[in-house]
């Protein structure tokens, strides 16, 4: 492995930085120098003391603490909140590999949107045996219920976000969120705080916006009501204050200026779902669920559950209001049905993915498993239909004991597993301490889809601040930064941008 | 607006307020310790456990006779610690600040930035302070700090909020907690008034309602304890006498729900509001009648509360569907 310094012209507090070539680099190229979109931000840094950064980094958690930008950890005495770890270095990204992105965004969820027309009625790609039935029929996410309902504009999915990767052969998929997705209001939260704490810096770098977003998941959820209705009524429906993405649903809800309301303050009489008000009930035409499908309709879906609305699903049925995602989108995002994506595209857009999918090997196929056991220290195998880093080995960074007791797992239950190459995740400059360090960084950019497709050039940046590490998520020690799209002038722009 | 939100923003108010009249009476203790008979003191602080409705540590006064002689032995920093920071006492100020929090983070799409701002970073400074880190400094101040935390989230609120149904629960939330807890606190006073044998400092009581300055601009500095009390009764232009409160409440109601203030028959919340306001203003202002009146004035605001919750926040779902 080639360890090369970084390029001289770096600032002291880069002094620590650990380039490696082996990682595409979000701020330097292979040789270390730094890349052109990024030497404007690179100049600054230079002219920044270390410490100066590090009381950027504080201000900006305790502005979050005050704010309540938190998430809440239950522990056996006390709950604590925590602040969502954030690093002020902007990620920064060349405005025309976005547009590449957002448009291979847009045809995914456009497929993804098909798919689950198609398996919700016909079946047609079961039928031509692009996808295995038991794939689909079989997944634990599909919902016999919504077979033959139909969803305004075929949306089932109207606020996606997925998880993108970069390699030195550019973005990838990782998996994509069709559920409830979440993070969004940490982009804007950090978006905010990063204006606040450098705004010379971000005024000359011709960051793209991504303030409008409240604004276009409002007209999304609009232009989902039942076309009768003038004026909607809509909600944003949360499990509670003890849901750790709280902080989230009351955020969005108060940016859109529509009520959050929980299971409680809702009911159905005669098919109609009505809210509580001070002044009597009032109805509701559109749900932005931010509950699980299993919480929705305790007579559909879980009798056990005290979260949902009793009778909601059937006023869904009737097409009195619109819940935003569907229920029974999960199959769509499952791991195993991941790897028929580019399939997928194929057979309902007749194009190929613009997004480069990761190889994916099912252990349900007997080749697959014995490939995986054979490859399992240099393979990340995940466990279908888990997510937030829960039930995943990473091969490379496990013990022997370790990947012995997953191979054990993994023969006991193959159809529970895929395994996928291990990636070469990119890093980007975080502060540590007082120094700059590469960390690993993933991209959630978030795609809404009704009568149109909107994608606001951004997302969640998360970062897995542990040294080494791969895994971003909140609950496994990462943290987020803010990610800038950014125009670069033509004038002097290298001639092909290629990827 | 929800209904469950408007319970919140009501209670968020009221444990605010009982928080805003817990501090001041800590700090009027705290400073009759420097300039008063101990025996004094001890009363004082039976008072407050009275009108606060607390069990102190080591016993409930309502029912033990000796206790306000073992207030003689007891340690004003464990009750002043028990009142400002435990945590298993409901009725700290820390506990308080927490509750008001709570129900704050619950309705927060009908609060705006500064208001949970300055609720939040408030609580979280009350979270890590402890009375040793005041105590043997300056005590009375401290509370003071703490009260205009309480003005400034009152501020914030008044010309950042929409004057509209959140602000008017709020300020409902505020002038009931007022009431009540005023009217007790009167009400251990009371006895006071026929006792000629007890030396008692009245300047306390006004101090404790936040209106030493209003009395002394209407009458005099000469404190004289009747005018105290039908002071802090009847005197419609100060914010923390009964009478202005009851008159917030009745307006408040009559903008939260117009129709019930104009149109017959009256809302059963509407009509008690009305009758509360009529005892402050048209009611008697004998000394004979001062326990019946404060004993009135207790039955009516719980009446109220009650009807409040019956009409707007807990009322059955079949009686209010809309015509749509």
């Amino acid at each position: 492995m080639n360890h090369t310094a970084v390029h001289p012209a770096a600032a002291p507090a880069f002094r620590q930085y650990d380039h490696n070539p082996t990682f595409y680099d979000e701020m330097f190229e292979r040789d270390g120098s730094p890349r052109r979109h990024c030497a404007d931000v690179l100049e600054t840094l230079r002219e920044t003391p270390p410490d100066d950064l590090r009381q950027i980094q504080e201000r900006v958690t305790r502005s979050f603490l005050h704010e309540g930008i938190t998430f809440t950890v239950y522990g056996d005495e006390q709950t604590i909140e925590r602040v969502f770890p954030i690093d002020c270095l902007p990620r920064i990204v060349r405005g025309d590999e976005w547009d590449d992105v957002a448009r291979g965004l847009e045809q995914r969820l456009r497929a993804l949107n098909l798919f689950l027309h198609d398996i919700y009625h016909r079946g047609h790609i079961i039928r031509d045996g692009v996808i295995p039935a038991e794939l689909v029929y079989g997944n634990k996410h599909y919902r016999i219920e919504m077979r033959g309902v139909e969803v305004p504009h075929g949306a089932y999915v109207s606020v996606c976000g997925t998880d993108l990767v970069r390699t030195h052969d550019g973005f990838a998929v990782l998996e994509d969120n069709l559920r409830v997705p979440s993070g969004v209001s940490y982009m804007l939260a950090c978006r905010d705080a990063i204006k606040r704490s450098m705004p010379r810096l971000f005024r000359r770098s011709r960051v793209r916006d991504v303030e409008q977003y409240s604004r276009l998941l409002l007209e999304t959820l609009r232009s989902l009501a039942p076309p009768q209705v003038g004026d909607p009524s809509i909600v944003l429906l949360t499990p509670g204050v003890y849901n750790s993405a709280y902080y989230e649903h009351a955020f969005l809800a108060r940016q859109m200026g529509i009520e959050l309301v929980e299971g409680r303050d809702l009911l159905v009489h005669n098919r109609r779902v009505y809210m509580r008000t001070t002044a009597g009930l009032r109805q509701v035409d559109v749900i932005y669920r931010r509950i699980d499908d299993d919480f929705i309709d305790p007579v559909t879906f879980r009798e056990d559950s005290v979260l949902g609305v009793p009778g909601l699903f059937h006023a869904y049925r009737a097409g009195r209001v619109v819940i935003a995602n569907a229920p029974g989108t999960g199959v769509a995002d499952d791991k195993a049905v991941y790897a028929y994506v580019p399939r997928i595209i194929k057979y309902y857009l007749g194009e190929e993915s613009l997004i480069k999918p990761i190889p994916t090997t099912l252990c349900r196929e007997r080749e697959g498993l014995a490939y995986t056991l054979a490859n399992l220290d240099k393979l990340v195998v995940k466990m279908v239909g888990e997510s937030g880093g829960y039930g995943m080995l990473v091969g490379p960074h496990a013990s022997d004991t370790e990947r012995k007791e997953f191979a054990a797992a993994l023969r006991a239950k193959p159809d529970n597993y895929i395994s996928q190459p291990t990636l070469a995740l990119s890093r980007a400059p975080c502060l540590v301490g007082a120094h700059i360090e590469p960390r690993h960084v993933d991209l959630r950019p978030f795609i809404l889809q009704a009568e149109r497709t909107e994608i606001v050039p951004g997302g969640l940046c998360r970062v897995a601040l542990k040294k080494g590490s791969l895994v971003v998520n909140s609950s496994q020690g990462g943290g987020s930064k803010d990610a800038w799209i950014v125009d670069v002038p033509e004038a002097g722009e290298p001639a092909a941008a290629g990827t | 607006m929800l209904a469950r939100v408007a319970d919140n923003l009501y209670w968020m108010s009221r444990y605010l307020e009982r928080s805003d009249q817990t501090i001041r009476l800590l700090g009027v203790q705290v400073r009759s310790v420097t300039d008063n008979p101990s025996a004094q003191v001890a009363a004082g602080w039976t008072r407050l456990f009275r009108s606060l409705k607390v069990v102190p540590p080591g016993g409930d006064p309502l029912y033990s006779e000796q206790l306000e002689d073992s207030f003689l032995l007891a340690d004003a920093y464990t009750l002043a610690d028990f009142m400002s920071f435990e945590r298993d006492n409901p009725g700290s100020m820390v506990s308080l600040w927490g509750m008001s929090r709570e129900n704050a983070r619950q309705a927060r799409q009908e609060i705006t930035q500064e208001m949970w701002s300055q609720l939040n970073r408030t609580y979280l400074s009350l979270r890590d302070t402890q009375l040793h880190f005041f105590w043997n400094k300056e005590p009375e101040n401290f509370y003071k700090e703490t009260s205009a935390q309480i003005y400034l989230f009152r501020g914030v609120t008044d010309n950042g909020l929409r004057h509209g149904l959140a602000w008017d629960f709020i300020r409902l939330g505020r002038f009931m907690e007022r009431i009540q807890v005023t009217t007790e606190i009167l009400n251990n006073y009371r006895p006071a008034l026929d006792d000629e044998d007890t030396e008692l400092d009245w300047s306390l009581l006004l101090r404790s309602c936040a209106s030493f300055e209003p009395y002394c601009r209407h009458y005099t500095p000469e404190i004289d304890p009747w005018k105290v009390m039908t002071f802090l009764i009847h005197e419609p232009e100060s914010p923390h006498t009964l009478r202005f409160a009851a008159e917030e409440i009745r307006n408040g109601l009559g903008r939260i729900d117009p129709a019930g203030g104009a149109r017959h028959p009256l809302q059963a919340a509407h009509r008690i509001a009305g009758q509360l306001r009529a005892l402050l203003v048209y009611g008697s202002q004998d000394r004979k009648d001062l326990a019946g009146t404060l004993a009135e004035v207790r039955r009516l605001s719980r009446g109220l509360h009650d009807e409040i919750y019956r009409r707007y926040i807990f009322y059955p779902a079949d009686q209010a569907l809309p015509g749509r």
